[in-house]
C-alpha cells in the first residue's frame, strides 16, 4: 500500500472536517476525492500532505508511520489549487527551488539542478518558457509549472488541491487529458480533489465520494455511476429525477399512477422515494405495460442529446434525455401529451421521510 | 502618516476614473477651490521656508548650515535615524510574521496595540521615559550610583524616536502580508524549505517594496520627530540636539534666517522622502498591474 | 478553541515572543509606569491639578481647536479628495504628491513656516490683518496649523473609498430620476461617510496630542493660547513631574477612546467594502 489513512477525525472549532475517515491507495493509483465545498476532501488531502494534523487516527505512508512527522519528511508533491506559484521568481527557479533548498550535502550541483529542472520542463512543454515569469502565463502553463514544481523533489506521491478549478472549460479538459497521459508514463500514486463528478470519473482509477467530513462511497467510477450506494452518490453524480412515491403490491404509484415494476429494482413497502436518471426514462406515443402519461412542457434539442421536460399527472416534473435521432422519429412538441417508461429505478433504504 | 496611506490600499487604486459627470462649471470651481486650499496650506509654507532661508543671500545660508553645532545637530540626528531604524525594522518583520502568518487569540488586541504610539501627544512619549529613566524616575537613582545617563542624552532621545517611530514599519507590512496570504510559504515548506529559506526567499521577496515603503516612512519621523525629543534630549547644544531642535533654538534666539536655512535642510529632507514614496507606489502598482493582466 | 490554530509555517513563538517583549519594553511598560505614577498621587491632588483653572483651559483649548481642524478638514478634505480622484487638471501628480506634505515634514519646520506667514507681517497675516482678523497667537492660529496637520489624513482615507466607488451606482441612481445634488447626498456621501469619519477622528487625535507645529504659533499663554501639550511641557521644566503626569494621563484617557473609536469606525468602513 502507498497511502493508508486510519480512523482520521479532524475538528475546526466546532465544525467536524472529518470523521473517522480510513483509506487505502495502492501503488500507482489515481484516487479522485469527490464532494461539495465542505465535505472535508481538501482538509483530508491536507491532512495526509501534513500541511493541517489530524484530532486523531494516523497516516502510514508506503509503510512509514507519518503520523507525526513533519511536511518536508513526507516528501508529498503537492499542487496547490491556485498554484501558490513565487511570483518574483521565473519558471525556472520555481521549479529548482525544491532543489536549492535542499541542505550542502543533498543538495545537486548547479549543473545538475539545470540538468533536472530542464528535464521536468520539456516533461510539462514547457522547455521554452523557463525564463518567464508566473503573470507571463496563462493559467494552464501555470499549472503545469506548479506540477512541475511538485516532482522535482522526486516525490513519494502527488496530491493535487482542485487542479483543474481555476481554469476554463475548454483548457480543464485539455489539460484533463494530459495529466492522464503523464500518470501513465510516471506511475506515481496521486490524490486530488475535485468538486467536478465527470473530473472524478474520467481521471480516477478509483472515485472516493465525500460528504460532511464522511466518506459516502469508494469505488471504481464504473460502481460508483452505476451503482451508487446511497441517495447522496446517486443525486451528486448526473443528474436524476426523483419522485415520490407508494408500493403497493407489484405496482410503484406516482402520485395516482400505478407503474408496475418487477423485481429487479429491490423496492420495499417502505420507499417512498425513488430516483430514475434522464436517460432511464423513455417517452413513446402509446401506451406499453409498465408506462406513466406525461405533458411535455419544455424542450431542449440544442446541443449531442435532447432533454424533454415532463410533467408527470401527480404534478411532479421530471426530465428526460433522448437522441437526436428519437427526438425527430417521435417527432414531440410542447404540450403534448406523452407515455414514460422507467428502465431502471433506484431506491434506498433508511429513506423513509415524508 | 498614521493615515490610511498603506502600499496596498494607494496602489490598487492606480486605476484612473473613466468620466466625469458633473458640469464643467461646477467642475471648474470646485477645483478652483481645492486649489486654493492647497496653495494656502501647503504651497506658501514651502515658499516661507525658501525665501525665509534665502533672506540674506547665498553665503549665509550655507554659512547658518555649515555651522559647528548645526553640523552637529546633523550627525545626531543620522545617528538617531541609524539606531532607530534598524530596531523598527527588526519589530516589524517580527510582528508583521507573527500577526499575518498565523492565527492566534487575542491577535486583533495586539494589531490595536502595535498603532498605540500613533495616538500618544509626542509630548507624552518624551514624558513616560523621563518618569522611568530621569533623576526622579524609577530606575533614577540606580542610574545615578552607576552614572548612567539616558534622558538628556543619546539614549533617551533614541528611545523616545523608537516609540514615536515603532508602528510605521508593522503597520505597512501587516495588511501586505495578510492580504498575500500563507500558500506560498506553505508551498516553500512542503518543497523542503527551512524557516529562514522561506523567509529569505519567498516572503522577503514579495514584501520588499512594502518594507522599504516603511522604512522610509520611519526614517523621516525618526529625523524630523520635534516633541518627544525636545523633552528627553535635554537641549544641550553640540550635543543632544538635533535638527528640529536646532531649528527651534534658531528661531527662539531670532536668528531667523538660520532658523530656515537648517530648515530648508529639512524640508528637501521632506522632499526625498514623498518622492521616493511615489516612486515606490509606482514600482508597487506596476508590478501588481502585471501580475493582476494575465 | 485553541490558542493557535496549526501552521506548518515556522517562527510562532519567536516572532511572537520578540513582538511582545519588544512592545512591552519600549512601549507598554513606561506608559503603565505613567499611569502608575498617577495613581501614586492620590486622588485629591490628581484631582486638584486636573481641575485647576489652567489645565481646564489647555485641555478646552487642545480639544476645541482639534474638533474645529477636523471639520474644516472634514470639508476640504473630501473636497480636495473628490477633486483628485474625478477631475484632471494640469499638475495633478504634483498635487496628490504634496497631499503628504505634512506627513513628511518635521513638525518644528511647519510651526515655524506657519508662524511666520500668519504673523502680522507675514504674507497672509497682512492680509487677514486687513479683514480685522489676528491668527497667529491666537486659538485661530492652533486651528490653522491643526488644519495642515490633519489635512492628509482625511483626503488619504476617503481617497480610496471614492475611487472604488461604482460608476454605475452613480449611474443607477440618475436612472432612477435623482439629480447630482440627491445622489451626492443619499448615494455617495453615506458611503463615504465611514471613511470620512475614521479620516476625522484620525485627524482629531493627532490634533489633539500635536505639539512642535502648534507651539510656535500658539503665543502660548496661560488661559489663552496655552496648548495641553506645551503645559506639560512647561510643567515639567519646573520639575513638577506629578502636574505633568496628571494632564499626561487625562489625555492618555481620552486619545485611547479615540483610538477605540477609530478603530470601530475602520471596522465599519470595512463592511461596506464587503457589501
Amino acid at each position: 500500500m502507498s497511502i493508508q489513512v486510519f480512523d482520521v477525525t479532524k475538528k475546526f472549532d466546532d465544525f467536524t472536517a472529518l470523521q473517522n475517515i480510513s483509506l487505502e491507495v495502492a501503488e500507482g493509483e489515481r484516487v479522485a476525492l469527490l464532494g461539495p465545498s465542505g465535505s472535508g476532501k481538501t482538509t483530508l488531502l491536507r491532512v495526509i500532505s501534513g500541511l493541517e494534523p489530524a484530532d486523531s487516527g494516523r497516516v502510514v505512508i508506503r509503510g512509514n508511520e507519518m503520523t507525526d512527522e513533519k511536511v518536508s519528511d513526507r516528501k508529498v508533491g503537492f499542487v496547490f489549487q491556485h498554484y501558490a506559484l513565487f511570483r518574483h521568481m521565473s519558471v525556472f527557479e520555481n521549479v529548482a527551488f525544491g532543489l536549492r533548498v535542499r541542505s550542502k550535502s543533498e543538495r545537486p550541483g548547479n549543473a545538475d539542478i539545470k540538468k533536472r529542472v530542464l528535464e521536468l520542463l520539456k516533461l510539462v512543454r514547457l522547455d521554452s518558457m523557463a525564463s518567464r515569469y508566473p503573470s507571463q502565463l496563462s493559467g494552464g502553463q501555470r499549472q503545469r509549472v506548479a506540477l512541475a514544481r511538485a516532482l522535482a523533489i522526486e516525490p513519494n506521491m502527488l496530491l493535487l488541491d482542485e487542479p483543474f478549478g481555476a481554469l476554463d472549460a475548454k483548457v480543464r479538459r485539455e489539460l484533463r487529458q494530459w495529466l492522464r497521459e503523464l500518470h501513465d508514463k510516471l506511475g506515481m500514486t496521486s490524490i486530488f480533489v475535485t468538486h467536478d463528478q465527470e473530473e472524478a470519473l474520467e481521471l480516477a482509477d478509483r472515485v472516493v465520494v465525500m460528504n460532511r467530513g464522511r466518506i459516502e462511497q469508494i469505488g471504481t467510477p464504473d460502481e460508483i455511476y452505476h451503482h451508487p450506494a446511497n441517495e447522496f452518490v446517486c443525486e451528486f453524480l448526473g443528474n436524476v429525477n426523483f419522485f415520490h412515491c407508494r408500493l403497493e403490491g407489484e405496482k410503484v404509484y406516482l402520485g395516482n399512477t400505478g407503474v408496475r415494476i418487477s423485481d429487479k429494482f429491490g423496492l420495499d413497502s417502505k420507499h417512498n422515494k425513488v430516483y430514475i436518471r434522464p436517460h432511464r426514462l423513455e417517452i413513446s406515443r402509446v401506451p406499453a405495460e409498465d408506462s406513466f402519461g406525461a405533458t411535455i412542457r419544455l424542450i431542449h434539442s440544442a446541443g449531442p442529446l435532447v432533454r424533454v421536460e415532463i410533467e408527470v399527472h401527480s404534478g411532479e416534473r421530471a426530465s428526460v434525455e433522448l437522441s437526436q435521432e428519437r427526438f425527430c422519429e417521435l417527432d414531440l412538441k410542447k404540450g403534448e401529451a406523452v407515455y414514460v417508461v422507467a428502465k431502471e429505478i433506484r431506491a434506498y433504504p433508511g429513506d423513509y421521510s415524508i | 502618516m498614521a493615515g490610511a496611506t498603506g502600499l496596498r490600499k494607494r496602489a490598487a487604486n492606480q486605476v484612473a476614473r473613466a468620466s466625469v459627470t458633473e458640469p464643467p462649471l461646477v467642475r471648474g470651481i470646485l477645483t478652483a477651490i481645492a486649489l486654493i486650499f492647497l496653495v494656502v496650506f501647503l504651497i506658501l509654507p514651502i515658499t516661507v521656508i525658501v525665501a525665509g532661508a534665502l533672506a540674506k543671500g547665498v553665503q549665509f545660508y550655507f554659512q547658518a548650515l555649515t555651522e559647528p553645532v548645526a553640523l552637529a545637530a546633523a550627525r545626531l540626528t543620522l545617528l538617531v535615524a541609524v539606531i532607530t531604524v534598524p530596531l523598527n525594522v527588526l519589530f516589524g518583520l517580527a510582528a508583521a510574521w507573527a500577526l499575518a502568518k498565523f492565527d492566534f487569540v487575542g491577535k486583533k488586541f495586539l494589531t490595536t496595540l502595535i498603532d498605540l504610539p500613533f495616538s500618544v501627544s509626542p509630548v507624552i512619549s518624551g514624558l513616560i521615559y523621563v518618569l522611568v529613566f530621569g533623576a526622579q524616575g524609577v530606575l533614577g537613582p540606580w542610574l545615578q550610583a552607576h552614572d548612567i545617563k539616558i534622558v538628556f542624552a543619546l539614549p533617551g532621545i533614541v528611545l523616545a524616536t523608537v516609540f514615536v517611530t515603532s508602528p510605521f514599519v508593522a503597520r505597512e507590512l501587516i495588511p501586505l502580508m495578510q492580504a498575500q496570504g500563507n500558500e506560498e510559504e506553505n508551498a516553500a515548506i512542503i518543497l523542503g524549505a527551512s524557516g529562514w529559506q522561506t523567509f529569505w526567499r519567498v516572503t522577503l521577496p514579495n514584501i520588499k517594496w512594502g518594507l522599504l515603503y516603511g522604512v522610509i516612512l520611519c526614517t523621516a519621523r525618526a529625523m524630523g520627530e520635534f516633541g518627544a525629543v525636545s523633552v528627553v534630549s535635554g537641549h544641550i547644544r553640540g550635543l543632544t540636539n538635533t535638527l528640529p531642535l536646532h531649528v527651534e533654538i534658531l528661531y527662539n534666539e531670532y536668528s531667523f534666517t538660520a532658523a530656515f536655512a537648517v530648515s530648508s535642510l529639512l524640508m528637501m529632507l521632506a522632499f526625498v522622502t514623498l518622492a521616493l514614496k511615489h516612486f515606490i507606489e509606482w514600482q508597487h502598482s506596476r508590478e501588481t498591474n502585471l501580475t493582476a493582466e494575465s | 478553541m485553541k490558542f493557535k490554530r496549526h501552521s506548518v509555517i515556522p517562527g510562532f513563538g519567536f516572532t511572537l515572543g520578540f513582538t511582545l517583549t519588544y512592545l512591552s519594553l519600549i512601549v507598554l511598560i513606561p506608559l503603565s509606569l505613567l499611569f502608575l505614577k498617577a495613581t501614586t498621587l492620590g486622588w485629591e491632588h490628581f484631582w486638584h491639578t486636573v481641575v485647576s483653572a489652567r489645565v481646564l483651559a489647555s485641555l478646552r483649548l487642545s480639544f476645541g481647536t482639534a474638533l474645529a481642524s477636523a471639520l474644516v478638514n472634514a470639508v476640504f478634505g473630501l473636497l480636495v479628495a473628490w477633486v483628485l480622484v474625478r477631475y484632471d487638471f494640469p499638475g495633478k501628480k504634483i498635487v496628490d504628491a504634496l497631499v503628504d506634505l505634512p506627513f513628511a515634514l518635521p513638525t518644528a519646520v511647519a510651526g515655524i513656516a506657519l508662524t511666520t506667514l500668519y504673523a502680522p507681517h507675514g504674507w497672509m497675516g497682512r492680509l487677514l490683518a486687513g479683514l480685522g482678523i489676528k491668527a497667529a497667537f491666537t486659538p485661530l492660529g492652533i486651528t490653522l496649523a491643526l488644519i495642515f496637520i490633519g489635512l492628509p489624513f482625511v483626503v488619504r482615507t476617503v481617497e480610496p473609498i471614492l475611487q472604488d466607488f461604482e460608476k454605475e451606482i452613480e449611474e443607477a441612481a440618475f436612472s432612477l430620476g435623482a439629480n447630482r445634488w440627491q445622489t451626492f447626498c443619499k448615494v455617495i456621501l453615506p458611503a463615504i461617510l465611514p471613511a470620512l469619519l475614521t479620516g476625522c477622528a484620525m485627524a482629531f487625535s493627532r490634533a489633539v496630542g500635536e505639539y512642535g507645529s502648534v507651539v510656535f504659533i500658539a503665543g502660548n499663554m496661560p488661559l489663552k493660547t496655552e496648548i495641553a501639550p506645551l503645559l506639560i511641557m512647561t510643567k515639567l521644566e519646573q520639575y513638577d513631574y506629578a502636574g505633568a503626569t496628571a494632564i499626561a494621563g487625562v489625555m492618555l484617557v481620552i486619545s485611547f477612546l479615540l483610538l477605540f473609536a477609530t478603530h470601530l469606525f475602520q471596522a465599519w468602513t470595512r463592511q461596506y467594502e464587503r457589501v
